[in-house]
């Protein structure tokens, strides 16, 4: 790939999938051509009135007609031949209508079977997209494999930031990759006629896509002469979506100019369909050069000023290596070279420099969802199983019932391996109806599970790829559940059949093993979903610290209306003085940092009492709040006062500590009048002037961590979340709108809604969980309930006649009650032994999901167990009855 | 319809679509192949033509020995695929004047009453 080939325009391709079927649908002889023919009508289509939807629509109708036109011609040559003799397709056609016509004639029996299979199909396909999209799918650029991502191995972790003096030494003197790119994820608010919104933006080094071979597929990539420090250029290019839904996918897009966090942008380029960026889980929507300030009009020339200098770490850095050469050899040679770069250079240079494979991108973002989606991987595998054994019993049951028939056909003429054909043919089929409907089963849970997780963009479609999978699933089940019933039956002698055509049928131990398996199943995800629930119900009672219900919140970001430090706190001053005057409104305030959301703010601190240690720095959690910020989230002031007018700017500084710092520091003292020092230049020291009661900081489930609260007028943050405390907090979202939109039109509020959905959304992983594996246990013990019962009542008319004898003889109703329940039990104590010990080895598996409940939690397993053993026995119950009412009479004339 | 002889001596008879395709190859000269081909009959006759009907028609006129093919050079515009041009041959120039001398001789007369129907 040339330099050069970024200057000329690249049209948008036709429709993937589309043209892959057309290449299978068009015939062999004239494919290239016809493909070439399709692909420059295309092109020309696009750039007609109706641009590329039109021309999409167009392609969409070339398949159409190319289906249409490959049916296989029925007709007899002229001369009167046959074009082609009985094939295996013809058989197997045969075959198919057979076994359409003998499910037809039992649609309860195919109902159910396709139901069955479709719950567990459908749950495993939804599933398996989101883990496909969220783990294990590359990212759709060029040869994946050869990406890497560059991190600094420190001791809490690796840290993917970089200062870009140190970019640029990489990129020009490293010898193992081909190209290096620096990459920072940014918020943009783009404004785009008289509409605003806000959206994840990138800056990026030029050779950003042509690094991925992600080439723009209209327009073009960045050029270098756009990357510079300096750089006057002032263009973007788009995403695939953002060009479809705001651009209507139209090519004059590019050259647009559209209005970036206020400033002028052009659009140079439309990135490929499906690429959506670097940050797994997260679409970036515009991508600008590194070197381009976003905020020019606030701050003209810091931009250049950053970018030099070497103490500003936020440029993360992946590239391609070289061919041939591996992530090790490149962590090698890159460490080598940091070596280098140290001796000439010792400020924020590293030597433990990490190279990792890069084919997945920056999986920051979805880290904490990959375990949770493995293990639902598993469960959802073994709800399929379940279902495989259920159906596989009710194929048998009918297997039985068919013994009359295939001795029949066995008779006159038909081979053990034509009829094993027939029957796996049938199983197939109502394994491809049982896969198709769980294509709907799968599109509404992928939608209920994505609602579950808010903030995740993932592409998780049911692609060619999930299809796919999905199809091979279906096989395997198909031929899972319809082997056992078509060996039995095609290896039943003709004779025997025909003469016992109501087969004794041994004591059906395969029968009674599916039965053991689906229980000991069902009692892995019930107690899966036991414990996941109780963990839920854990974490939703812990104490916050603060009154969640009742608090509205609205994040505000001036950053990006060119507002200063000025004009700011003129504008927070204003707003809070207005949202207070507001009806409803019993306490406003703000803070920098809210909670719950995962992220905060450190700082290196002394507090009173303590020296300062180079080696081991005390690093303070902290917030910067106005007056009444904790009067509005609920947080009482145990003591001292809150902030008031007083700790303005300038003013000498004070802070107000939480409990838990308190007791880390001062143990036994009150706090108040403690001096913290703040390890920056020209800090002064800060008085404590109140203690509040702990809260949640970061996540829930943190323990309360140690917390100052500077006040707002000395430490001006331009992205605040402004709190309103009301009796009805959602009553205020329309009314503070408002408000803010009076005050500055351009000012986009972000975020609002209570503290109690912030709370629950914070907890989304473990609701998920739950809630999904909640459903598979239900669904499990159904499954499990039924089997038990199709393989009881089986039972029970297998021993009718030796019921009735031992009536005849004197049996009484509770011998035979307890014959036929002492059968049960053997099963039901097997499955749930088995069962058990399956579950204590998945225990480690889903041992990170929990919270504050042991994976052996023997509550839970008590719970699970009565439950199996409760709806095993109500599934014993009927058969049963049905034994105690044997008439020996009946029984013994029946034979 | 109208029957002419190929060049292996037999009869060759030029369905209504196979018409319209030769006269495309007229028209079009150096330029004929897929995309110009229906374009051209989209355009002048008014239809929508599949581009799986243009190509098999073609292939079945030039295995008749009405017109000859070749595969051009590729280009990027074409997803790196080269075109398949056509020309018409001579049998299939004789063809096509056949089957418009005899349709001309069926309308003289009647120009204006077809005119109005």
């Amino acid at each position: 790939m040339s330099e050069h080939s970024q200057d000329v325009p690249r049209r948008p391709p036709p429709p993937g999938l589309a043209r892959w079927l057309l290449s299978l649908l068009l015939p062999r002889g004239n494919r290239e051509f016809m493909l070439g023919d399709l692909d420059e009508e295309f092109a020309a289509r696009v750039e007609q009135p109706e641009g590329l939807r039109g021309a999409r629509q167009w392609y969409w109708r070339q398949v159409r007609s190319a289906l249409m036109q490959s049916r296989p011609p029925r007709h007899v040559e002229r001369d009167g031949r046959i074009p082609r003799r009985a094939t295996m397709l013809d058989t197997l056609r045969q075959d198919a209508l057979y076994a359409l016509r003998s499910l037809r004639k039992q649609p309860g029996f195919t109902a159910v079977v396709v139901l069955t299979l479709a719950l567990g199909i459908g749950a495993n396909t939804a599933i398996f997209s989101l883990l496909d999209a969220v783990v294990l799918r590359s990212m759709p650029v060029e040869r994946p494999e050869e990406l890497a991502l560059l991190y600094v191995q420190h001791e809490s972790g690796l840290d993917p930031s970089f200062n870009y003096p140190l970019f640029e030494d990489y990129r020009d003197k490293n010898q193992v990759f081909d190209g290096l790119v620096a990459f920072n994820p940014v918020g943009v608010h783009l404004t785009l006629g008289s509409e605003s919104e806000r959206l994840l933006g990138a800056q990026v080094s030029w050779n950003f896509f042509r690094v991925l071979g992600a080439q723009p597929v209209v327009g073009r990539g960045f050029l270098p002469e756009e990357d510079f420090i300096g750089s006057p250029a002032q263009v973007i290019v788009i995403s695939y979506g953002l060009w479809e839904s705001r651009f209507e996918g139209k090519a004059d897009a590019v050259g647009r100019e559209v209005l970036l966090n206020g400033a002028k942008f052009t659009i140079v380029g439309v990135a490929p369909p499906r690429f959506t960026g670097i940050r797994r889980g997260l679409t970036t929507e515009i991508y600008m050069p590194i070197t381009t300030p976003l905020d020019s009009l606030a701050n003209p020339g810091r931009w250049a000023e950053r970018l030099r200098m070497r103490t500003f770490t936020w440029a993360q850095i992946f590239g391609r290596l070289k061919p041939g050469i591996t992530h090790a050899q490149a962590q090698a040679g890159m460490r080598t070279l940091a070596e280098q770069i140290k001796r000439e250079q010792p400020m924020n240079t590293y030597n433990d420099l990490v190279v990792q494979e890069g084919r997945l991108g920056y999986a920051d973002y979805v880290e904490s969802l990959t375990k949770p989606l493995q293990l639902l991987q598993l469960i959802v595998g073994l709800v399929l199983l379940i279902a495989c054994a259920n159906v596989a019993n009710l194929l048998l049951t009918r297997a039985l019932a068919r013994r009359r028939e295939v001795a029949v056909r066995m008779a006159l003429g038909a081979g053990g391996w034509r009829l094993m054909r027939q029957f796996l043919t049938e199983s197939l089929l109502l394994a491809g109806a049982g896969g198709l409907t769980g294509l709907l089963v799968a599109r509404w849970l992928a939608d209920l599970l994505r609602s579950l997780q808010p903030g995740l963009q993932v592409q998780a479609g049911l692609d060619g790829r999930v299809l796919g999978v999905t199809l091979a699933v279906t096989l395997l089940v198909g031929l899972l559940f319809g082997l056992a019933p078509a060996w039995q039956l095609a290896h039943t002698g003709v004779v025997e059949a025909l003469k016992e055509a109501r087969a004794r049928g041994g004591r059906g131990r395969l029968r009674q093993g599916l039965v053991v398996a689906q229980l000991g199943l069902s009692l892995v995800v019930l107690v899966a979903a036991g414990l996941t629930m109780k963990s839920l119900r854990g974490l939703l009672d812990i104490d916050t610290g603060f009154d969640a219900e009742r608090v509205m919140l609205f994040g505000i970001d001036l950053s990006r209306s060119g507002f200063n430090r000025e004009r700011g706190q003129q504008f927070y001053a204003e707003l809070l003085r207005k949202v207070r005057g507001t009806a409803g409104v019993e306490a406003a305030g703000l803070g920098v940092v809210l909670p719950l959301d995962g992220g905060g703010m450190r700082i290196t601190a002394v507090p009173e009492g303590r020296v300062h240690d180079e080696k081991k720095p005390i690093n303070l959690t902290f917030n910067i709040v106005t007056p009444d910020y904790f009067r509005a989230m609920g947080v009482p002031l145990l003591r001292g006062r809150d902030f008031g007018e007083q700790d303005r700017a300038g003013a000498p500084q004070t802070v107000i500590v939480n409990e838990a710092l308190v007791r880390e520091y001062w143990s036994g003292q009150d706090g108040l009048g403690k001096v913290i020092h703040l390890m920056w230049d020209r800090a002064q020291p800060m008085e404590v002037v109140g203690v509040v009661a702990d809260s949640k900081y970061r996540l829930v489930t943190e323990p309360f961590i140690p917390t100052m609260y500077l006040p707002f007028a000395q430490h001006y943050e331009s992205r605040v979340t402004l709190m309103a405390r009301s009796s009805q907090p959602q009553a205020l979202a329309g009314p503070i709108r408002g408000l803010v939109r009076s005050m500055d039109r351009t000012v986009p509020l972000i975020g609002v809604r209570t503290l109690a959905e912030q709370r629950m959304r914070s907890l989304s992983i473990p609701r998920m969980a739950a809630t999904l594996l909640s459903m598979l246990g239900g669904l499990g013990l159904l499954l499990g309930t039924l089997g038990l019962y199709g393989v009881m009542a089986y039972l029970v008319t297998q021993r009718t006649r030796e019921i009735g004898i031992r009536m005849a003889l004197g049996a009484e109703r509770r011998n035979i009650l307890r014959l036929v329940l002492g059968q049960a039990l053997r099963l039901v104590v097997l499955g749930l032994a088995l069962g058990m010990l399956g579950a204590l080895a998945a225990a480690r598996l889903i041992e990170g999901l929990l919270y504050g409940v042991q994976p052996q939690d023997l509550a839970t397993l008590a719970l699970v167990m009565l439950l199996l053993a409760a709806a095993a026995l109500a599934a014993c119950l009927l058969p049963a009855r049905r034994a105690v009412r044997v008439d020996p009479i009946t029984a013994l004339r029946y034979e | 319809m109208k029957r002419t002889t190929n060049s292996s001596g037999s009869q060759v008879t030029l369905g209504e679509f196979e018409q319209l395709v030769l006269l495309a190859l007229v028209r079009l000269r150096d330029n004929a192949y897929g995309v110009t081909i229906r374009a051209e009959i989209e355009r002048r006759a008014g239809r929508e033509v599949s581009i799986a009907a243009v190509y098999t028609t073609l292939d079945r006129l030039e295995k008749k020995g009405l017109l000859r093919s070749w595969a051009g050079e590729p280009t990027a515009q074409r997803g790196g695929r080269s075109k398949r041009y056509f020309r018409l041959e001579s049998a299939g120039a004789d063809a096509l004047a056949a089957s418009y001398r005899s349709f001309k001789g069926m309308v003289a007369g009647l120009e204006r009453q077809l005119e109005k129907l």
